[in-house]
């Protein structure tokens, strides 16, 4: 079975050009290479497939991104139904170091924070709305 | 630069960097302007005797430099709260490397690993915050914990 790691000069004769024009293509972040050893460089089979790719032209399919369109309220009851938590309550909880350190957790950390942070933004703009009438009121 | 704006750039840079070492986007970001969260998977599959790995990130962005400083800044925002996950072969958490930058952690571990071959209460200080170093420390680990003997040293 091939080798999943290249040398440098494995990689230059397989690309046809020079080691230092390897090397070039490791510096400007167009190729990755890991040191596995003291004894220098190795180029990941895999990342050179996926550079010759890329000459061939042949950029990665990207599915469209998902942009939410739920509203706030919406958000927070999605994560309540599935943590049993409030936003507030879950961060709370995190803070206190109470839950796993888990991966899924976290993710459920950063769900809470980002609804918190949304719902920071609506309490500003309610604000500024009751202070603009509190001066129209005092205009009057 | 409207956080809605952000998100994407800094999506198309994560696609950037996985593409690089040949990770393919399976299923469609997902975006929340409002909130300032992405969420974006990866994955790579089983080739020259190695693992299928995926990757998870996750990540809460603010417009505006960090008043804490702790952050650097990005086209405007910084960062508040990210995960980035890396599932190495088989599922549990022992075979994952994570990164996690999480400001409610003592200031030594706001920005901490979980390594690969530990359990999710092991964190280790990471001084990391950039996922173009991320992915190659994730491919060492790769490297170094899949194909400890591999013919081409």
């Amino acid at each position: 079975m091939q080798s999943a790691y290249m040398t440098i000069s494995e990689v230059a004769k397989d690309l046809g050009i020079s080691t230092s024009g390897v090397y070039k293509l490791i510096s400007r972040g167009r190729l990755p290479a890991i040191r596995r050893s003291e004894r220098g460089l190795r180029v990941p089979r895999v990342t050179l497939d996926a550079y010759k790719r890329r000459l061939q032209g042949r950029g990665p399919n990207l599915p469209p991104a998902v942009v939410s369109t739920a509203t706030l309220e919406e958000s927070r009851a999605a994560f309540e139904r599935e943590t049993g938590l409030s936003p507030t309550e879950w961060e709370s909880r995190w803070k206190a170091d109470r839950f796993e350190d888990s991966a899924e957790n976290m993710n459920l950390a950063i769900r809470a924070l980002s609804l918190l942070l949304h719902e920071r933004g609506e309490q500003q703009h309610t604000e500024n709305r009751h202070g603009d009438q509190r001066e129209r009121r005092t205009a009057a | 630069m409207q956080m809605l704006d952000f998100l994407r750039r800094r999506a198309a840079h994560w696609h950037t960097v996985l593409d690089l070492y040949a990770y393919e986007l399976t299923v469609p970001d997902e975006i929340d302007s409002a909130g300032g969260r992405l969420r974006l998977r990866a994955t790579r599959p089983a080739s020259y005797g190695g693992p299928r790995t995926t990757i998870d990130v996750s990540e809460t962005w603010m417009s505006g430099s960090d008043p804490q400083g702790l952050m650097p800044t990005v086209d405007g925002h910084h960062l508040r709260r990210a995960s980035w996950h890396a599932q190495i072969g088989d599922e549990g958490a022992t075979s994952a490397e994570r990164l996690d930058i999480d400001r409610s952690k003592p200031a030594g571990l706001m920005r901490h690993r979980h390594p690969y071959g530990s359990p999710n209460n092991s964190r280790e200080h990471a001084t990391i915050s950039a996922p173009e170093a991320w992915m190659l420390h994730v491919e060492t680990v790769i490297s170094l914990e899949c194909y400890p003997q591999d013919k081409g040293d």
